[in-house]
């Protein structure tokens, strides 16, 4: 028991420079933004309380609500998309043997490419003077030689989101090949003996046993996506007119174009609060899941 | 042995946690044998630009104070880091901000007043009055005009001619010059403001000055009228429709770059571009237009309106109350302002126009024809007998703020004219109330 004692004593010494950091930088400026929401302060002056003022005006305002709508769009697009096209992929790459390797390296690839630099090239690629819309003309399909999908408000999001899910999805398929390789072949082997076809062992075997991989993808997709700022921030700045507006990017210019900080302290934490609550709904679910199991 | 680690465990974290502690006393400026630096945050500007700096600013001060080393830092996002900076107590010595912000900063006491500089060394008679008075809070000066400019039209004149067209000076011209570009597949207005929505302000700018008119811009920012006088409304309108005419860079402007838009420009395949004396002057390196080029007013849209350019200031500099040298930081500022001969010869070379009044003999006598073309628009401009007033050196910050943020949802259509002149109203009265008061 002493030994336990001291051992914690010692690991507690060498965790107490990190923590202190911590502390310092990440959990009082946190805690600060609960006093600030509560704020009209413009990050400059003397915050002045104004009660809940800044939250009941959240309720109103549509550039906020529209920002929702985008965000949830945006979350929906990033559970299934890459979900979708990473799990289907790696079943693929399972059964191809060699070429494997070469391809889901390419598949990869743009993992590693920096969102600034990826938001930047497509932002050519979607430019009606510069982009495919040129191709489209030279090879005269009038209907696509003005496609311009950042400046159409309908496309905007759909277009940005398509970059970031282009960068995403190489990362999730390695993730689903690596969950697949973890499905013991005995069961395969088991559902062939039973006469089982392809979406017969998918659906029963395959998704079953990756379920906790995938359980893990979407909370940390929810919470991504909540906090998803660069590639919008890079390729439209929340335009035009507000079309691929994001929490964040709404947060980020209410705070420092508009120097309204207490007011985004209150979108902030208000964001912060969902992203809790669904971590918690979704992990309450595993568990309870798991308790029914036992 | 488990002493040994104790004392090891306990050895190193006390090191790693007075490493922490001393990384975060600063070094005392006396201990440093004198040596000063100041640090100077700015934009992020190309390299040539920070050269020009090198060599008309820096250089010469650092003749005269060989113990001074200037820290130039230009970085992204600079205003918003500045503001930060600020409010954490650790910005540079001197900063470089918009004159919209001079009002937050004096206010809360983030900036040196430099009122007795100003009496000290006459800079009404050195600089031009408008640009001192944008950079004014309670009628005291609180920052330094570092560039001047005007917003205007630029034209390809060889697309001009080739079309049977003049240089457009009224609303009939104008559209019969955009019509006639259309029919031809050129686009007439080039303009883009992908990822730069603040880029908005040189359209409404334009639309204004020529359709609502200064003096009536005047009014709208005194508080006299309102955005829903019939001028002001009327100008918006004639801006949006423009735009579904399609004048307006073919309404793609939200889907490219002003960069894209710039090169469009450049290789022939827009008529007019809405930038105004920053664009040759500083922009674009001389010579580069391989086309006969010019720069013109912004047409009258209306009449009894005449055509304008805007006049802003570009940038102004402001002193940070805490640094500990602000009268060197002055003495820098000002040894460079005040030496026309230096502050010409960087203008010619690039860098933005001084707020200094230069003469025509400041600059030096060769010079690229691009250079004397543009400079000689540029005084034209601001010597005429009508100017407007540029949105990003004269509107208050809140107002400006909604507009630029808002603009492009009446050409989307995703908000009614009526919802956006009641809230950009609304902003005004708030900036109003805080103590704004129109400088031009």
């Amino acid at each position: 028991m002493k030994k336990i004692k001291k051992t914690r004593l010692n690991g507690t010494f060498f965790i107490l420079p990190a923590f202190i950091w911590h502390f310092c930088i990440i959990v009082v400026p946190a805690c600060s933004m609960f006093y600030y929401s509560l704020t009209n302060w413009n990050g400059l002056s003397k915050p002045e309380f104004v009660g809940l003022a800044n939250f009941r005006r959240m309720i109103h305002d549509t550039d906020f609500l529209f920002a929702i709508r985008n965000n949830l769009i945006w979350t929906v697009l990033f559970l299934f998309v890459p979900l979708v096209l990473g799990l289907g992929m790696a079943l693929i790459f399972t059964k191809i043997g060699k070429i494997q390797m070469p391809l889901r390296t390419l598949c990869f690839l743009p993992y590693v490419i920096s969102a600034a630099v990826s938001g930047k090239i497509f932002t050519v690629f979607y430019s009606p003077y510069s982009g495919v819309a040129t191709i489209f003309d030279k090879l005269e399909i009038e209907s696509l030689s003005n496609f311009a999908p950042l400046g159409d408000r309908a496309q905007a999001l759909y277009a940005a989101a398509f970059v970031d899910n282009w960068h995403w999805w190489g990362f999730v398929l390695v993730l689903m090949m690596s969950a697949l390789h973890q499905v013991s072949a005995e069961l395969y082997e088991a559902a062939d003996m039973e006469g089982a076809g392809f979406f017969q062992k998918l659906v029963h075997v395959t998704i079953p046993q990756i379920k906790p991989t995938i359980a893990a993808y979407f909370i940390f997709v929810i919470i991504a996506t909540f906090t998803t700022f660069d590639y919008v921030w890079i390729m439209t700045q929340g335009g035009p007119a507000g079309a691929t507006e994001l929490l964040s990017t709404r947060i980020y210019k209410t705070n420092f174009l508009t120097y309204e900080s207490g007011y985004s302290s209150a979108m902030s934490l208000s964001v912060c609060l969902f992203a809790l609550s669904v971590y918690l709904i979704l992990n309450y679910m595993q568990h309870r899941k798991g308790d029914r199991r036992e | 042995m488990r002493k040994i680690k104790k004392i090891v465990s306990v050895a190193l974290s006390l090191s790693m946690l007075s490493s922490m502690v001393l990384g975060a006393i600063p070094v005392n400026a006396a201990e440093t044998d004198e040596e000063i630096t100041i640090t100077l945050s700015w934009t992020n500007i190309p390299a040539h630009k920070q050269e020009i700096w090198q060599k008309y600013v820096f250089d010469p001060f650092k003749e005269k104070h060989p113990n001074v080393t200037i820290d130039f830092q230009c970085i992204p996002d600079q205003e918003q880091t500045t503001r930060v900076q600020l409010a954490a107590g650790a910005a540079a010595d001197m900063f470089s901000m918009d004159c919209t912000d001079v009002f937050d900063f004096a206010s809360s006491g983030f900036i040196v007043n430099l009122q007795e500089y100003r009496e000290k060394y006459n800079l009404d008679e050195e600089m031009y009055d408008w640009a001192l008075k944008a950079c004014e809070y309670n009628g005291e000066l609180y920052a330094l005009p570092h560039s001047v400019e005007t917003s205007d039209m630029t034209y390809n004149n060889d697309l001009l001619k080739e079309l049977g067209l003049e240089v457009p000076q009224t609303r009939e011209e104008f559209e019969k010059a955009c019509e006639t570009a259309l029919e031809q597949d050129i686009i007439p207005i080039a303009w883009g403001y992908s990822g730069v929505p603040v880029l908005v302000a040189w359209f409404y700018g334009h639309y204004l000055t020529t359709y609502a008119g200064p003096e009536n811009v005047k009014k709208l920012l005194n508080g006299e009228i309102t955005f829903e006088d019939e001028n002001i409304r009327g100008a918006f309108e004639t801006m949006k429709a423009d735009w579904d005419a399609g004048y307006i860079n073919d309404k793609k402007s939200g889907a490219i770059s002003n960069d894209e838009a710039r090169s469009l420009f450049m290789n022939g395949k827009a008529l007019f571009n809405m930038e105004g004396s920053w664009y040759p002057m500083a922009d674009v390196e001389v010579g580069t237009w391989k086309f006969d080029w010019g720069q013109a007013k912004w047409p009258s849209m209306r009449d009894g309106v005449p055509a304008a350019g805007d006049i802003s200031v570009g940038e102004c500099v402001g002193i940070n109350s805490k640094t500990e040298y602000p009268e060197l930081c002055m003495e820098l500022l000002l040894d460079f302002y005040l030496n026309r001969e230096r502050a010409a010869a960087a203008s010619a070379e690039g860098f933005s126009t001084p707020a200094a009044k230069l003469s025509a003999e400041d600059y030096p006598e060769e010079m690229h024809e691009d250079s004397v073309k543009a400079i000689a628009f540029e005084k034209e401009i601001m010597s005429a007998d009508i100017v407007g007033y540029a949105p990003w050196g004269f509107f208050p910050s809140k107002m400006k703020v909604y507009i630029d943020d808002n603009l492009d949802k009446i050409l989307y259509d995703q908000i009614t004219l009526d919802e956006f002149l009641k809230e950009a109203q609304e902003r005004l009265e708030q900036d109003l109330a805080d103590g704004y008061q129109f400088a031009g």
